[in-house]
């Protein structure tokens, strides 16, 4: 499909900006794990604090690389499916809203004026610019979902019986628990804490702005992964050179992540004060709610796999997975989503360790949980991301793509490498091993009293997973860069794979309508999070004054008087 | 008139898409809940030997 | 639903059974004296970090957390003790784990949080900080050292 130049450019940049900043990213990565390893005992390196690093590591790979390609990949899926393309200037604004917040916080966090990691957890306190930069990101990446939905409106009354595609339900489905979730951290940010961050309010309750952090943060994670999602339904099951077993599977998958993604958060905040064990436990069960869907297209997809191996000829029960075009350059792209796949496996799993209630104290903030996800947001999210970057990017600019032949062992080299990696966390968290800590200084420094050589291997593990990992990226790099450089030579178009469903299953109106999901999700968000807003209000004490990172003593604001 | 033991073209696939059983995914699945149970139970019973 | 293959709906009801599976183990492990932190209104008597005895076997411990360490910094209590550990914060947010015993808390500025763990085995069990802190967040770590009962 032919898409107008400004499209185009739109989308370049969408992709171009977040994989620039993306190397910032992955150096601070590497790092962490040489810091904690305790190949170095310091608390900065090259004038960059450990802590700093981890903040930009955070925002960066996990927050602004995610968002921006969650509106390119929508643009792009709007787009091809629906065949009319945003509105010019609601999407050009929605970008420079992006872009001035992300340098906005960018320059709080090199600047190290926000090493607060992406959680910003009060009563720590950033720069106001950081706050403000991250509201202005969210703002900006919703602004798309209104021009969607318009478009999506007006294609629905002229073809009411055509099945909406899955893509697009998809992509409308996600931005609607995009724009959901972030209604409660713009609140946390633009009222509770740019004010107090400013010094016009003293205090700050901090139970409840956690509790609208992890409203937002949990379906942060849905946000991140539906792209994958979108990709693993309607691309991966063609490129294996098959179908997929069930379209309808892929609907129903959708509307029940609309349902279960936002009123589960509070299973980030099982061991806090002040939230009732009521509501822990009512919300750990709609977690595994949130888990059936990704169950269903498990099924799904090794069906839709199957049913490709067995046309190339596998005659044994599980043969299909050795007949798949793991190593075929021209299809790069499946290499990408076959390898977040894999990683998939062991990242679900233990994600469903994590929900369960009691259990979660063997695992809360010790090194186990980024060995969780980094098997999630590194795994599926992060390779579907730098494949179909690299996708779009060489089909719209007519480029091929620049050493096809070491693109398509980068995903493998991933998986490898993140697998190692999330080994020595994951055994490292259960032996008490804590995250968010540069272990170096004391735990991993023979010469202090803290030193825990329990730790020395799994650490160890851990950087050996990342010099794997970082030397992957790094080929991505100069693969993605090296195609902007190339020559044209086609023809530059808007192009997906299409897979045809196996069953032709008749349009389902309850699963090609939003309204009745939309209504039920609000009334599981009021259930599960009335009760939580109003604990996290009512139960604690005083609010908190700020502090900075690196002063036990709180700031002196207009208000609060020295004693 | 010869009838043609083998299927040919679209016929073909379309008894293919007919027979297609998803035992090989249903197999995966399992193996899939029985490595999800050996991690949570891994984990419940470290968690138990704590308490 | 009626056209939704008949494997998917076996994946689902499999899918189903094993969650409830895991429920009932939670909810059992709960009736084993295990459960999530309580919810304790707040009262500023809990910033005064103590030990208290309550009798021979039983302990409450006000634990304060505070940039970059805890106190008390050093609890000694003998084998078989059961403690309530009640813990706050002076300022950030922090953690406090002792990761052999399934204790992992959020330590909140205005708020109270509690666990009650009973120390069989002797040894030194370390209090670490868990939660990102500021700057010395990597030294902040404490101990209950639970001391042989010997036999008269």
């Amino acid at each position: 499909m032919n898409i107008s130049k400004s499209l185009k450019r739109l989308i370049y940049w969408e992709l171009g900006i977040p994989l620039t900043l993306l190397t910032i990213g992955i150096y601070h990565g590497l790092m962490q794990t040489i810091f904690r390893a305790g190949v170095i005992h310091q608390s900065s390196f090259a004038h960059l604090d450990y802590y700093q690093g981890l903040t930009l590591h955070g925002v960066i790979n996990a927050v602004v690389l995610t968002s921006y390609f969650a509106v390119a990949f929508g643009h792009a899926t709007i787009t091809f499916y629906l065949k009319k393309e945003p509105h010019k200037w609601v999407s050009w604004l929605s970008f420079w809203l992006m872009t001035i917040g992300t340098v906005m916080a960018a320059w709080a966090m090199l600047a190290g004026k926000a090493s607060v990691l992406y959680t910003f957890y009060p009563p720590l306190k950033a720069h106001p610019l950081f706050y403000l930069g991250a509201a202005l990101l969210i703002v900006g990446s919703w602004i798309p979902l209104f021009s969607w939905a318009n478009i999506y409106t007006a294609w629905k009354k002229e073809n009411p019986q055509t099945k909406t595609p899955l893509a697009v339900v998809g992509t409308l489905v996600n931005f609607t628990i995009w724009f959901v979730c972030t209604l409660a951290v713009a609140y946390e940010v633009l009222v509770l804490l740019l004010p107090w961050a400013m010094g016009w309010k003293a205090t700050v309750n901090v139970t409840l702005a956690r509790t609208l952090f992890w409203f937002f943060g949990h379906a942060l994670v849905y946000f991140w992964l539906l792209p994958a999602y979108i990709m693993y339904y309607t691309i991966l099951p063609k490129l294996a050179g098959g179908k997929l077993f069930s379209d309808l599977a892929g609907r129903i998958s959708l509307f029940l992540f609309l349902l279960f993604s936002v009123p589960v958060g509070v299973h980030h905040q099982f061991s806090d004060p002040s939230i009732s064990r009521g509501i822990k436990m009512f919300q750990g069960l709609l977690t595994f709610g949130v888990a059936v869907p990704s169950f269903i297209t498990a099924f799904t997809l090794a069906a839709s796999l199957e049913y490709a191996g067995k046309k190339r000829g596998s005659k044994t029960l599980l043969g299909f997975f050795a007949k798949l075009p793991y190593l075929d350059a021209s299809r790069y792209l499946f290499a990408y989503l076959i390898g977040g796949l894999i990683l998939f496996i062991f990242g679900g799993l233990t994600g469903i360790v994590n929900a369960s209630g009691v259990l979660n104290a063997v695992v809360h903030n010790t090194a186990w949980m980024p060995g969780h996800f980094h098997m999630t947001v590194a795994g599926p999210v992060f390779l579907s991301i730098i494949g179909m970057s690299l996708f779009l990017y060489s089909g719209l600019s007519g480029k091929p793509v620049f050493l096809p032949r070491v693109n398509v062992i980068i995903p493998y080299l991933w998986v490898i490498g993140i697998l190692i990696f999330s080994t020595g966390l994951s055994w490292g968290g259960l032996i008490g091993e804590p995250r968010r800590t540069n272990l170096g200084m004391t735990y991993l420094n023979p010469k202090n009293e803290l030193f825990t050589p329990e730790w020395v291997p799994t650490t160890m593990l851990a950087l050996a997973g990342a010099i794997i990992m970082t030397f992957a990226a790094l080929l991505f790099f100069i693969v993605f860069f090296g195609t902007m450089l190339r020559k044209k030579t086609a023809p530059g178009v808007l192009d997906f794979p299409v897979t045809e469903a196996l069953h032709d299953e008749k349009r389902i109106p309850l699963f090609d309508t939003f309204k009745p999901w939309l209504l039920i999700m609000g009334i599981v968000i009021l259930l599960a999070y009335i009760p939580a807003f109003i604990n996290a209000n009512k139960n604690p004490g005083p609010g908190a004054p700020p502090f900075t990172p690196a002063n036990p003593v709180p700031e002196q604001t207009a208000q609060t008087s020295t004693p | 008139m010869d009838k043609p033991d083998i299927l040919t073209g679209p016929e073909k696939d379309q008894l293919f898409d007919r027979n297609f059983k998803p035992r090989g995914a249903i197999a995966f699945f399992l193996l899939l809940v029985l490595l999800g149970m050996i991690f949570w139970y891994g984990i419940y019973f470290l968690m138990l030997e704590r308490v | 639903m009626s056209t939704l293959d008949p494997s998917e709906k076996k994946v689902i009801g499999i899918t189903g059974g094993v969650l409830a599976l895991f429920i009932f183990s939670i909810l059992y492990a709960m009736g084993r004296n295990n459960e999530l932190p309580a919810c304790l209104p707040y009262d500023k008597a809990y910033l005064e970090p103590k030990v208290l005895q309550l009798d021979e076997k039983t302990f409450q411990v006000y634990a304060v957390a505070q940039m970059w360490q805890f106190q008390p910094y050093q609890i000694n209590i003998p084998a078989g003790s059961e403690v309530d550990f009640f813990v706050t914060s002076k300022d950030v947010v922090h953690g406090f784990n002792i990761s052999e015993k399934n204790v992992n808390l959020t330590a909140i500025y205005g708020n109270i949080n509690k666990t009650t763990v009973k120390f069989e085995k002797p040894g030194i069990y370390k209090i670490t900080c868990h939660e990102y802190c500021g700057v010395g967040h990597q030294a902040m770590q404490a101990e209950v050292i639970v001391n042989e009962v010997s036999i008269k």
